[in-house]
């Protein structure tokens, strides 16, 4: 039987070989004592050669006897032997037992300390985290059993105070430090330097509030980008115009502050849409068919369905079934089922007016998208409309209630304070 | 029923009795009559059971005893694969497997 090959490893069996002349009546005699035989393999001469388990190997000698035929241990096999065997080469059997142990002793170490930052890292350098690691104990060489993950993370958490979140694990004898950065806000709000409020955009004040600094302009003022809104110069209050006190005090100095405050204004975009004057309508008529094809790298074979779209429009829509990739091996070949869905096409002329709402919807639309979250709208108005053939183009003001402060700061001291 | 005859030899109306016995009760002939039993695979491998010794084998010949007389089985390359008491598997490429009369 075929399972006997790899089966014959464990069951310690024995190569004979026998040789007489009446080989066919010690086979019959031996069968007769229970003995089992397998792979007999005729020699040349008056001789064969067959497998017995090891058990009946005694049994033979007295059959032999009685048919006057010569039994020879050829060979030894299955796994008693082998261990016998092995057991006579102390020395490989210890270098084996030396190379486990020698693999579990060395699987207890570090051999590799790797930095997975969870996103960006803009403050923290990997090297850096990798001498803060090692000084905190984790390094390429510690024993793994001497090292706490969670401890670990604390300390690494504490050295460096930029990080929000420090985890540690191991894989195998990798260390993996997984950190993710503290958030700071943004960074003008966090400056002390002297600065200026400067109008980012044109417009016209409608509301300002100074929280530090001095303002330079009032509600109504119309303002161009670039101009200072809220000074960070505060210029001492003037002199008694009529200086009927005559007692001129020490001279008050200029100070230097970061200007801070809201300034709102109102600020005008402008923006172009447009709209065909056909309008194409698309609606699902519910009907749909299937395609499946198989891929493989040299061609397309087509399961199902017929290979071209059954309809005269229609949206179609791919789902791809592979086989999961294993490491670097991806399977060649695999499934994709193509579903086409029927679509009816309707066709309509717009009036003008329709077509100019769409127009300007549109053109409102990509201009919402770039307005701040703190803006709002005050209105709208269309302010041209050139129409094409087929096509109508519109133009659109839109009034916008904003903050337009723009904190710069002071790199040198502004030569003129206000206007 | 028919008495058996001399020292254990069953006289052939025994063997007959037995035979329709197997029949009506739906028994397998082999297991009741001691029959050898062939199972051919191909012309490659032949199993047989309930044998009584082998006879003659060399690599083209195997004649092996059985309960209706010898078995020869003629071939290329056969091989004993297995032997067992009461068993043999037999591989290599057969030509044709002949009872032989009893004599």
């Amino acid at each position: 039987m075929r399972g006997q090959d790899w089966q014959a490893f464990f069951k310690n069996y024995v190569v004979i070989e026998v040789e007489g002349n009446n080989l066919e009546e010690f086979l019959d005699v031996a069968l007769h004592q229970g003995v089992i035989f397998w792979d007999i393999i005729q020699g040349p001469g008056p001789k064969f050669r067959a497998k017995i388990p090891v058990a009946c190997f005694a049994q033979l000698r007295p059959v032999a006897r009685k048919t006057r035929c010569r039994v020879r241990l050829m060979d030894k096999r299955g796994i008693i032997f082998w261990w016998q065997r092995v057991k006579t080469r102390q020395s490989f059997l210890a270098g084996a037992v030396l190379f486990l142990l020698g693999l579990l002793f060395l699987s207890n170490f570090v051999w590799a300390v790797d930095v997975l930052p969870r996103g960006e890292l803009k403050k923290v350098d990997p090297n850096l985290l990798k001498v803060v690691a090692a000084e905190a104990g984790l390094r390429v060489g510690t024993w793994k059993g001497s090292l706490d993950a969670r401890a670990l993370e604390h300390e690494i958490l504490m050295r460096v105070p930029e990080l929000a979140w420090v985890g540690v694990n191991f894989q195998g004898t990798r260390a993996c430090i997984e950190v993710t950065e503290k958030l700071f806000p943004l960074a003008e709000e966090g400056g002390s330097e002297p600065a200026h409020i400067v109008a980012a955009k044109d417009g016209i004040i409608s509301e300002i509030l100074v929280l530090a600094g001095q303002a330079r302009v009032g509600v109504g003022d119309t303002v161009r980008q670039g101009d200072i809104l809220i000074s960070g110069l505060i210029l001492p209050p003037r002199e008694n115009p009529s200086g009927q006190e005559g007692q001129p005090g020490p001279p008050a100095l200029p100070r230097l502050v970061r200007a801070r405050g809201i300034v709102r204004a109102k600020v005008w975009y402008e923006a172009e849409g447009q709209s065909p004057r056909e309008e194409v309508k698309e609606a699902f008529t519910g009907e749909h068919s299937t395609t499946v094809i198989l891929r493989t790298p040299d061609r397309e074979y087509i399961l199902k369905g017929s290979p071209e779209p059954p309809y005269l429009s229609f949206r179609q829509e791919n789902r791809i079934i592979k086989l999961p990739t294993w490491r670097n091996f991806t399977f060649p070949v695999e499934l994709i089922i193509v579903t086409y869905f029927e679509t009816s096409v309707d066709r309509r002329w717009l009036s003008r007016e329709e077509a100019v709402t769409r127009a300007k919807e549109q053109a409102l639309l990509s201009l919402r998208q770039s307005l701040s979250d703190r803006a709002r709208v005050l209105g709208d108005r269309i302010i041209g409309i050139t129409e094409e053939p087929g096509l109508v183009r519109v133009k659109v003001l839109l009034e916008v209630e904003e903050d337009i402060g723009q904190t710069v700061n002071l790199r040198e001291p502004p030569r003129q304070a206000g206007s | 029923m028919p008495v058996r005859q001399g020292k254990g030899r069953k006289s052939a109306e025994f063997v007959k009795a037995k035979d329709h016995m197997a029949s009506f009760l739906d028994l397998p002939q082999e297991a009741v009559c001691d029959w050898p039993r062939l199972t051919l695979i191909g012309n490659s491998r032949l199993l047989l059971e309930n044998h009584r010794g082998v006879v003659t084998y060399e690599s083209g010949l195997l004649r092996v005893n059985a309960t209706l007389g010898q078995l020869e089985i003629t071939g290329k390359d056969l091989k004993l694969k297995v032997l067992r008491p009461d068993a043999m598997a037999v591989e290599g490429s057969i030509k044709s497997i002949k009872f032989l009369e009893r004599y």
